[in-house]
């Protein structure tokens, strides 16, 4: 059967989640985030996920107590390798696998912004939540029961009718209310962490998926960016840029050319990394934390 | 079987050749930012894994230092460097690291291309090189690499630190693999050492007085000392003896980031555009490709007689 041979290849190649929803899930997304905008014959969307490993984890934390070099397995083992090497390549078999059957495969990179001038559209997240991975967080990423939001994810987009898996009904992950009188600073542990304030106060934002509703604060985004591209001083800045009070694309385009030619060169190979993922790391959703 | 076993039988079905586990005290003369203690609290133990060079990759870089044929030294780049570190080494870390995790252990990895660290000089986290000898893969050559009895240095390396505590490697102990003295006479018509003597930037000692010592495991290194830095001109291609499309002039005197950092902004375009798809690699590589030491006949053949010193 496809849908099985499917989630046998995801998880011989190293994956820990594939799951399958069907478009109609989808269908109250805004215009161009449906997977139909996209590919109009599509039938089913595949999510698929690798978890950030705990010496990963540990990485990140290294470099924000002072010891920055670590950054560099962070950006690497734990965004760049997951994202080209793991989830792009299996994408790349699956979609390989669906052809020789005559369907259409159409992958989503895992590290995509399609456009970086525009706000995030979360693409990869809603799929997820679709295919029953899990919940919306506070900070607006990914909750899984056992890696919470430690998870990189991608897309497959399909005309093949799949069986699909069931959205997650089990108890609510993420408590905003209960997060804050733990954090001991009267609001949720992501918003308190976070070295840009891009995360807002309340749960003002609803997206509707498969007939649920999901809560979250709203992200600035391009704030968001100033921390993940390493330019703010609680960032890992080498030399921090100072962020204004509204960030737009044309401040983080500005911003990146004045960073310091290191951080440029550090890049080379990853490519792209995340300097920051504060909310993600220090998340206390997950099982397996 | 094993975790040991478990985990080598992992790194040789993913197309490495070379695996071996150090206990954390043989890195207690490391330095104190570079300690794996450090990187990873109660780590115990330091893995090793190694992916020898292709004879066809060594060629291509032969085919511009001896023969001046530039076109096809991407196979180098890529094939030599750049493909071995990212689709190779770093992936099979992380499935060491997956499954390490399985089993209740945490696990560190250290990128196999990682320079982390420039303020003094550039250097990864921890040394992949000094990790390798530590965990008995063979030991360091004068040009500073690590020198495997089969493949001399052309061998690229990535480490795992983690909690579990494996069944360590011996280090090294045969014959010695670098003979400095006896490869300058029969290499070196008696002048140099070989890696010294093909260096681009001739920055490795070639007196065979000026070395850094250190200590692993009990056991004493010394290998030549050397321009970090200016080295680094040379593995980016930023002058034509290394494969640099445009010369770009070296400031006089001592160099540090910043001056790497102004010859990376002047390189000609179509080399920038090289890297785009290799993220980063080494277009010189002299001290590894000349040694004597593991050259296969094939490669050899290929110099066309010419030795580089």
């Amino acid at each position: 059967m496809l849908t099985q041979e499917i989630k046998k290849i995801a998880l011989e190649s190293h994956l820990d989640y594939v799951a399958i929803a069907p478009v109609e899930r989808l269908d109250k997304l805004p215009e161009s985030q449906r997977p139909t905008d996209i590919l109009p014959q599509a039938k089913s969307v595949i999510s698929l996920g690798i978890k950030i490993n705990k010496g990963v984890i540990l990485a990140n934390q290294r470099a924000y107590q002072g010891l920055r070099p670590a950054i560099y397995t962070y950006l690497w083992h734990g965004y760049g390798l997951l994202n080209l090497h793991f989830l792009d390549k299996t994408a790349l078999k699956i979609v390989i696998r669906l052809e020789k059957e005559g369907f259409i495969g159409y992958p989503i990179g895992a590290r995509t912004v399609e456009d970086l001038s525009k706000p995030y559209d979360f693409f990869h997240r809603n799929v997820a939540i679709a295919a029953g991975l899990g919940e919306i967080g506070f900070h607006s990423q990914t909750l899984t029961p056992d890696d919470g939001p430690r998870v990189r994810l991608a897309t497959v987009l399909t005309s093949a009718e799949l069986e699909p898996d069931p959205m997650y009904g089990g108890p609510k992950l993420c408590n905003p209310t209960e997060c804050a009188e733990k954090s001991g600073k009267g609001e949720p542990i992501c918003k308190a962490i976070c070295p840009v304030h891009a995360i807002g106060s309340e749960e003002s934002v609803e997206t509707e998926i498969g007939s649920k509703k999901f809560k979250s604060a709203k992200l600035d985004q391009f704030k968001c960016m100033w921390g993940n591209w390493g330019l703010h001083q609680d960032a890992l800045a080498i030399k921090p840029i100072p962020m204004p009070e509204r960030v737009t694309f044309n401040e983080v385009f500005e911003a990146l050319k004045k960073r310091d030619p290191v951080q440029v060169v550090e890049l080379m190979i990853p490519g792209r990394g995340n300097y920051c993922d504060r909310c993600i790391v220090e998340c206390p959703v997950g099982r397996a934390t | 079987m094993t975790l040991k076993q478990r985990i080598k039988e992992l790194v040789f079905s993913n197309g490495l050749d070379y695996i071996g586990i150090a206990p954390i005290e043989r890195f207690v003369n490391a330095p104190e930012d570079h300690k794996p203690s450090v990187l990873l609290s109660g780590a115990r133990s330091v893995i090793s894994m190694g992916k020898r060079l292709s004879k066809g990759a060594l060629i291509s870089h032969s085919n511009f230092y001896h023969r001046k044929i530039r076109d096809y030294y991407f196979t180098y780049l890529w094939f030599g460097y750049g493909a071995n570190n990212l689709h190779f080494l770093d992936e099979t870390a992380l499935i060491v690291t997956r499954l390490l995790e399985k089993e209740g252990f945490i696990a560190f990895p250290i990128m196999a291309s990682g320079i982390e660290d420039y303020r003094k000089a550039p250097m990864a986290m921890l040394s992949h090189r000094h990790a390798a000898v530590a965990a008995g893969l063979g030991e360091f050559g004068w040009n500073n690499l690590l020198m495997t009895p089969d493949a001399g240095p052309r061998v690229r390396l990535v480490t795992i630190i983690t909690t579990a505590e494996l069944e360590p490697d011996p280090m090294y102990s045969e014959e010695p693999i670098c003979d400095k003295e006896r490869c300058k006479k029969e290499f070196g018509k008696g002048k140099n050492y070989p890696c010294a003597g093909a260096c681009t930037m001739k920055v490795l000692d070639r007196s065979g007085k000026r070395y850094w010592e250190v200590e692993i495991g009990g056991r004493i290194y010394r290998y030549a000392q050397f321009d970090k830095f200016k080295s680094m001109w040379a593995s980016l291609g930023l002058c034509q003896a290394a494969l640099g499309k445009k010369e770009i002039p070296l400031p006089r005197g001592k160099i540090a980031m910043s001056e790497i950092i102004r010859g990376i902004a002047q390189v000609d375009l179509a080399q920038s555009l090289e890297m785009v798809v290799a993220g980063r690699s080494n277009y010189c590589g002299r001290c590894l490709n000349e040694c004597p030491v593991g050259m296969p006949k094939e490669v050899l053949d290929s110099f066309g007689g010419d030795r580089p010193c």
